[in-house]
């Protein structure tokens, strides 16, 4: 489990280090789903019943990761979507998807 | 008082609806009427906070606290966000159609800046980061048709998603390691175990680098030259400014409440960081040839002389940290005030743009001076006590080195500010003169008397913060 | 004595009325007879103290300020700061005076020039007086700015401009080096008064930081009385205008050094580092102005040199004077507090002779255009009263009798020939080469002080090289001259009275332990001892080397110009500039991707020592669960989707790979008894799929990245190593689970909140307010989309326009 997250953290990296705009988003994407795993995985991988009240099982999985992730997927969709947005408004701009020409004013 | 206690975090979301529910509703032309609606309610809502001075309270198990500390802090955003809305008046027939969601979205911000600084956990700090992160990534978009100003915000916001996630990362590996994310359970928990374990001190470091992205500590600075130069200048203003202090107010209430039980480790780590970022901030600083970008890396510098505070971590360093966040306020904004009425003027903020400055604007050069002066900790000006207090904190900690490279390279960035005084007060001058309308007037007013009156007799505001701080320990 | 702070004061509080008074009389009447009644006033109170003074009486006043950091405007008037005191308010005077005729009403202005002035003046007063060092050090720092100020006057000038960056610079960072030692010597005391320190002078001597807060100290000093190598900004300020030059940079400001080191002499001084240091530095700077002043031809830049090198002369009696604290015995040591005594004699004669030396070029320069004396000469019959003012200057600059020079040049004589006789400090091996290297200075010193006299004045006229006609100065501008020139002969014939009620007691307060016990002989005739063949030497070469000058001038243009020190200086802020584009040029480069880079390397390097070096390595995996099929296709699934991507060609294989992930994260979900997250992440994931495909009618196609193998490379390996830091630090983080799994309390969601779902439980209860946050944030993001596309169409319409 813990080597999956490693392998998506791996990927979603290398993505962002990449040149093209839709590829750093995806690359976001990925190391978002990778966090929300390994947050699940702090929750240790047990496999109690799911933390609903009455559902008669001996332990349920902690609740708290569970917040933590619904959180941060929200904050995720948020992010992803404005990035979306403002690199289509960048293209549109500056007329290049490349962040490697992005490179603002040159120091003196 | 009980959740009246919360009146200014609800007065000020409402107000941020009503402002972008006005700009919805009535005509272009009166649209110009939402920024006296932001000013006054914002005005409105610190008298508020005044109000309820003495008061305080713990929300929702520990969650969200109301205390001496959250006040200095909703303090110091609110005037922070008052005074740029004074400031930015001319500025913003930039983006004239969407003056009131500009408003609305800087209130948000504010909000967001006022969360992290009285959350009592991790989870409510990690939203009301994003609240803020979030509002500033649309307003460093903001300038229309300026790629520059588009690019700022794709920057920031690759980097800041990168650093979200660095930072959630780091809060879940404090949560295995604790089993909490309430601060106080987080620290009775730490109390109870023998040894630090590794994964907690790989949490803390996590934070950390989380923090010091917003910080712009050195080496997570490299995103603040560029969208501090592409942003709209009051924006960057805000953001050199607010986001900063509301990260360090955040970072300060953790390392104090939830974790001082692995203290060892996070000085050194800050320390270092503190060290680097002085030294790499005013260096490069040095050879800048565009006011906004010299200040720019210049504010990289004072948060390394902030951290210095956080990391002497005693009471004499918090209370500077506090201190210096404040007068910060008055005189970067003052700076920054005076940049963007020349860059309105001229459409530049190179230095060629201020030259000559003190013939054309005589006030307003003089009150760069003496901002500047204050950013460099010459005496009398704010800045020097400030520093006094920092530096102070760390000898008594034991961090002479700290001190003394904070010391040496203050004397580097008076090169630099005085490099600009100097080109306003004897550079040639063009014949244009620079118009300061009535509010910008009275933020400049507000900076300069700040800097000067906390420089002359620190005494208040120290108490100030000496209370602020009595309430974390 | 309760009139003291108010009139201390004085100089800050005119010069906000200054603005008003050059607005309202300048017309009328000159600003400068305002300002004029300010120095006076001091003056006159200072003078009252005079009697106490004598009788070694110190006063203490104090006024709280921080006082929670034990920072207060505490005063103390001892016989240094008395005499330092009167200095200040009377040559304030005399230049004000001067300065009324030197600058003219109708072009300068006046109003900026008195303030700058004024804010000197108290700035000045303030730090001879004050006691606290934090409160010195400010007052320090405004004497630089106010200095700065000044000699940027004429700021259309190129030069001006130049010199004040320069003085600025090497002023204020020598102020930053003294408050660093000033921290130091606090850390060692506890204390921030400078009193309180005297008394501690054993324990401070005996720390470890003794030496580092001696030197710290040291620069703060040498850079404000332009010791050797901080010289440079000295001559470079003889920009300013001459009143400035006469008051500031001979008379008042460059003492301020002086006045560092005499007062802190009690607690450093009597070590050998305190004595090599000081009266070494004193001595290669009183070499070096002497040296360099015989070459120059601009007469206030020659008068720069000698200031230097009279700095220099007054740094080395300090130094000399400081072996005194190290004998116990008062007979002993009181030999050695002649060089104290006469320390403390040549700074009172230097301001009179100095100032008057300047004002007198300043009126050649006003009256004729020019201070050249190459285009000077036979100026005597025109300007008889200025010839005999620059005689009683320069001779007494030079030590001849009947000038007060001639007094404090024998003692500095007598000084150097007790120390050359000292038991301690190697000096037996030293001593005779001090004196020689001093002497020789001082023949150089009269060479130069014959320049000015004679090349100025004597000789023939050159009236034609000059572009105006030379006449004789204004009665007004003479009578400062004039009175500093009475003062250097009355002080020759009333040396007692000078001494009996100024020089003895600030000697004594610079060394109190020889307290009552200084009895200086300050004679005009004592016999032929060998101070006095030796003035009689310098007297014999220094004529010698006049006349033979133009010989051994050439001398000077062997000496490499790459070499000197103003070209260093440059060089260095060239250098530093430079070195500071090139970190900025290689770090900054605004390219994402290397932000990128920078910052995760770091985090892998400082997560990967942090892990190794606390052994925080742990594979524990016998907690865990048992890794079921379904979990193991599901976890291949998201492997092979995440490949997917990465080697996806075309942009909706990726976008499809992307939202294939996001599904199998919620199976995932389901798997580990997360309904709601699963739920949730169905919806957002949906969405945002949607959102993709949307923007793809925007966004270009994917190109092959023609990344070069290097940096490839380099993104691969900081990619795996942010993999495998993530992973190792995740299966530790496993390996611990110390505390009970569940948060006790959330059990009790239903009996609190009613709620059987403790994830709702948690969302809309006990952290209502986080939702809140939460449903805000997205709003914004919203709001976020709605302005952006806003552009748009404002974009397309000017699109369309144009």
């Amino acid at each position: 489990m813990s080597i999956v997250v490693g392998i998506l953290f791996a990927i979603g990296t290398y993505l962002i280090l990449s040149k093209t705009l839709l590829r750093i988003i995806l690359g976001t994407s990925i190391i978002g789903h990778g966090v929300n795993l390994l947050i699940l995985t702090m929750g240790g991988l047990k496999k109690g019943g799911p933390p609903i009240i009455g559902l008669n099982t001996q332990y349920f999985t902690d609740p708290l990761p569970q917040a933590l992730i619904l959180t941060a997927i929200v904050i995720n969709f948020a992010t992803t979507a404005l990035l979306l947005v403002l690199s289509y408004r960048a293209y549109a701009v500056v007329g290049t998807d490349n962040v490697e020409q992005l490179r603002g004013l040159e120091d003196e | 008082m009980g959740y009246l206690l919360l009146a200014p975090e609800m007065l000020l979301t409402v107000l941020g609806i009503v402002v972008l529910a006005l700009g919805l509703i009535l005509p272009q032309r009166g649209k110009k009427v939402t920024g006296a609606v932001a000013m006054i309610g914002t005005l409105g809502i610190l008298v508020v906070v005044f109000w309820q001075f003495g008061y305080e309270a713990e929300f929702f198990q520990g969650v969200y606290g109301i205390d001496a500390y959250s006040h200095f802090f909703r303090v110091l955003f609110l005037s922070a966000a008052l005074i740029i809305f004074a400031m930015a008046g001319n500025y913003l027939h930039l983006f004239s159609e969407r003056q009131s969601e500009w408003y609305s979205l800087m209130l948000f911000a504010t909000l967001g800046m006022i969360i992290m600084a009285s959350s009592g956990d991790l989870i409510t700090l990690y939203v009301g980061m994003e609240l803020m992160t979030i509002s500033f990534y649309i307003l460093s978009a903001y300038l229309l048709d300026d790629g520059r100003s588009a690019e700022a915000g794709l920057k920031y916001l690759i980097l800041g998603a990168l650093s979200s996630a660095v930072m959630l990362f780091g809060i879940s590996l404090i949560y295995a390691s604790s089993g909490s994310t309430v601060f106080a359970v987080v620290y009775q928990t730490l109390q109870a175990q023998v040894v630090t374990q590794p994964v907690l001190i790989a949490g803390i470091i996590l934070l950390i680098a989380g923090f010091a992205f917003k910080i712009a500590l050195v080496p997570f600075h490299m995103w603040a030259p560029d969208i501090y130069q592409g942003a709209p200048t009051p924006v960057t203003a805000y953001l050199a400014v607010g986001s900063k202090a509301a990260a360090f107010a955040a970072l300060l209430r953790i390392l104090v409440t939830a974790l001082p039980a692995a203290h060892y480790n996070w000085t050194m780590l800050l320390a270092i960081l503190a060290a680097v970022t002085i030294i790499t901030g005013n260096l490069i600083a040095l050879a800048q040839r565009n006011v906004k970008r010299l200040l720019a890396y210049s504010s990289i510098a004072q948060a390394g002389y902030i951290l210095v505070g956080l990391a002497a971590s005693n009471v004499y360093g918090f209370k500077g940290v506090l201190f210096y966040a404040m007068l910060y306020v008055f005189s970067n904004i003052g700076a920054f005030a005076v940049a963007t009425l020349v860059e309105t003027q001229s459409g530049s903020s190179d230095f060629d743009a201020f030259s000559g400055l003190a013939k054309r604007a005589p006030m307003l050069a003089a009150i760069m001076t003496i901002c500047m002066l204050s950013l460099a900790g010459i005496p009398p000006m704010a800045g020097f006590a400030g520093k006094f207090y920092l530096f102070s904190g760390a000898i008594q900690s034991g961090y002479l080195w700290l001190a003394f490279i904070g010391l040496i390279m203050s004397m580097v960035s008076v090169y630099y500010y005085l490099n600009v005084s100097r080109l306003m007060y004897i550079g040639k001058s063009s014949e244009q003169s620079v118009p300061v309308p009535a509010m910008a007037r009275v933020a400049l007013l507000v900076c300069l008397v700040g800097t000067l009156i906390i420089g002359i007799y620190p005494q208040p505001l120290s108490q100030f913060a000496e209370i602020a701080i009595q309430v974390l320990y | 004595m309760s009139w003291f702070y108010p009139i201390m004061s004085t100089p800050f509080l005119s010069a906000l009325l200054v603005p008003l008074l050059y607005k309202r009389f300048n017309s009328r009447i000159h600003t400068g007879w305002f300002i004029l009644l300010v120095p006076l006033t001091i003056f006159c109170h200072l003078l009252s103290y005079v009697r106490m003074i004598a009788f070694r009486k110190t006063f203490n006043l104090t006024l709280p300020w921080i006082p929670s950091y034990g920072i207060n405007l505490t005063v103390n008037i001892d016989g240094l700061s008395f005499i330092f005191g009167l200095i200040i308010a009377g040559m304030g005077f005399l230049v004000v005076l001067y300065s009324i005729y030197y600058m003219s009403r109708h072009k300068e202005a006046l109003d900026n020039f008195y303030i700058y002035l004024l804010l000197f003046m108290g700035s000045m007063l303030g730090l001879v007086f004050v006691d606290n060092i934090l409160v010195l050090y400010l007052f320090w720092e405004l004497t630089s700015i106010s200095s700065f100020l000044l000699i940027a006057f004429w700021f259309e000038r190129q030069n001006s401009r130049a010199a004040a960056g320069k003085s600025l610079l090497i002023t204020i960072f020598g102020g930053l080096s003294m408050l660093a030692g000033f921290l130091l010597l606090h850390i060692i005391t506890d204390t921030y008064s400078i009193g309180a320190m005297m008394s501690q002078a054993e324990m401070i001597r005996s720390h470890s930081l003794f030496i580092p807060a001696m030197i710290l100290i040291l620069i703060g000093a040498f850079t404000k009385s332009a010791q050797f190598p901080f010289s440079i900004w000295l001559p470079a300020a003889m920009e300013a205008p001459t009143p400035v030059s006469a008051y500031l940079h001979s008379a008042t400001m460059v003492k301020a050094g002086i006045y560092l080191v005499a007062r802190f002499t009690i607690i450093f001084g009597g070590t050998s580092e305190w004595f090599w240091l000081v009266s070494g530095a004193g001595l290669i700077t009183l070499l070096y102005g002497s040296i360099s002043a015989v070459k120059q031809t601009d007469l206030k830049t020659l008068l720069a040199y000698s200031t230097i090198s009279q700095l220099g002369l007054i740094m080395t009696l300090l130094g000399l004077g400081s072996a005194a604290l190290y004998f116990d015995s008062i007979q002993e040591g009181a030999i050695y507090a002649i060089a104290t005594f006469a320390a403390i004699f040549h700074m009172l004669n230097h301001s009179t002779f100095k100032g008057c030396l300047f004002m007198v070029v300043g009126i050649i320069d006003y009256e004729l255009g020019t201070r050249d004396i190459k285009r000077l000469g036979g100026l005597f019959h025109l300007m008889p009263i200025s010839f005999l003012l620059t005689l009683a200057g320069s001779l007494a600059m030079a030590g001849f009798p009947p000038f007060n020079g001639f007094l404090s040049k024998e003692l500095f004589f007598a000084a150097l020939l007790n120390a050359a006789q000292m038991p301690i400090f190697n000096m037996p091996y030293w001593g005779t080469i001090l004196a020689f290297l001093a002497w020789f200075a001082s023949v150089l010193t009269f060479v130069y002080c014959l320049t000015i006299l004679l090349k100025t004045f004597m000789g023939r006229a050159r009236g034609h090289k000059l572009k105006k006609k030379p006449r004789e100065a204004s009665m007004g501008m003479l009578i400062s001259p004039f009175i500093l020139a009475a003062l250097v002969i009355g002080i020759f014939f009333y040396h007692q009275v000078f001494s009996q009620y100024l020089l003895i007691p600030a000697g004594e307060a610079v060394l109190p332990t020889l307290s009552g016990s200084m009895h200086i002989e300050v004679k005009a005739w004592h016999g032929f001892s060998t101070e006095l063949l030796m003035t009689l030497g310098v007297i014999a070469a220094g004529i010698l080397l006049y006349i033979t000058m133009s010989q051994w001038l050439r001398i000077y243009n062997y000496y490499p110009m790459g070499l000197t020190l103003n070209s260093l200086y440059e060089l260095f802020m060239e250098k530093l500039e430079g070195g500071s584009l090139a970190i900025t040029k290689g770090f900054m480069t605004g390219s994402v991707r290397h932000y990128l880079l920078y910052i995760l390397t770091f985090i892998i390097l400082v997560m990967g020592a942090a892990m190794l070096l606390l052994k925080g390595i742990s594979f524990d995996s016998s907690q865990d669960a048992v890794v079921s099929f379904y979990e193991l296709a599901l976890l291949l699934g998201m492997i092979a989707t995440a490949v997917t991507v990465l080697l996806a060609g075309a942009r909706l294989t990726a976008v499809i790979a992307v939202g294939a992930l996001g599904f199998l994260v919620v199976f995932f979900f389901v798997l580990f008894r997360a309904p709601d997250l699963a739920l949730t992440q169905l919806v957002v994931e949906t969405v945002t799929t949607v959102l993709f495909l949307l923007c793809f009618y925007h966004l270009p196609q994917l190109r092959k990245e023609s990344i070069p193998i290097g940096s490839k490379a380099v993104n691969a390996v900081v990619s795996v190593g942010v993999g495998m830091i993530m992973a190792v630090v995740a299966l530790s983080a496993n390996g611990l689970r110390s505390f009970a799994p569940i948060s006790s309390y959330y059990e009790n969601a239903y009996v609190l909140a009613g709620a059987k779902n403790i994830v709702n439980a948690i969302l809309v209860d006990f952290r209502g307010f986080d939702t809140m946050l939460e449903i805000l944030v997205l709003t914004l993001a919203g709001l976020g989309v709605y302005t952006l596309i806003k552009l748009r169409w404002a974009g397309g319409k000017e699109d369309e326009a144009a």
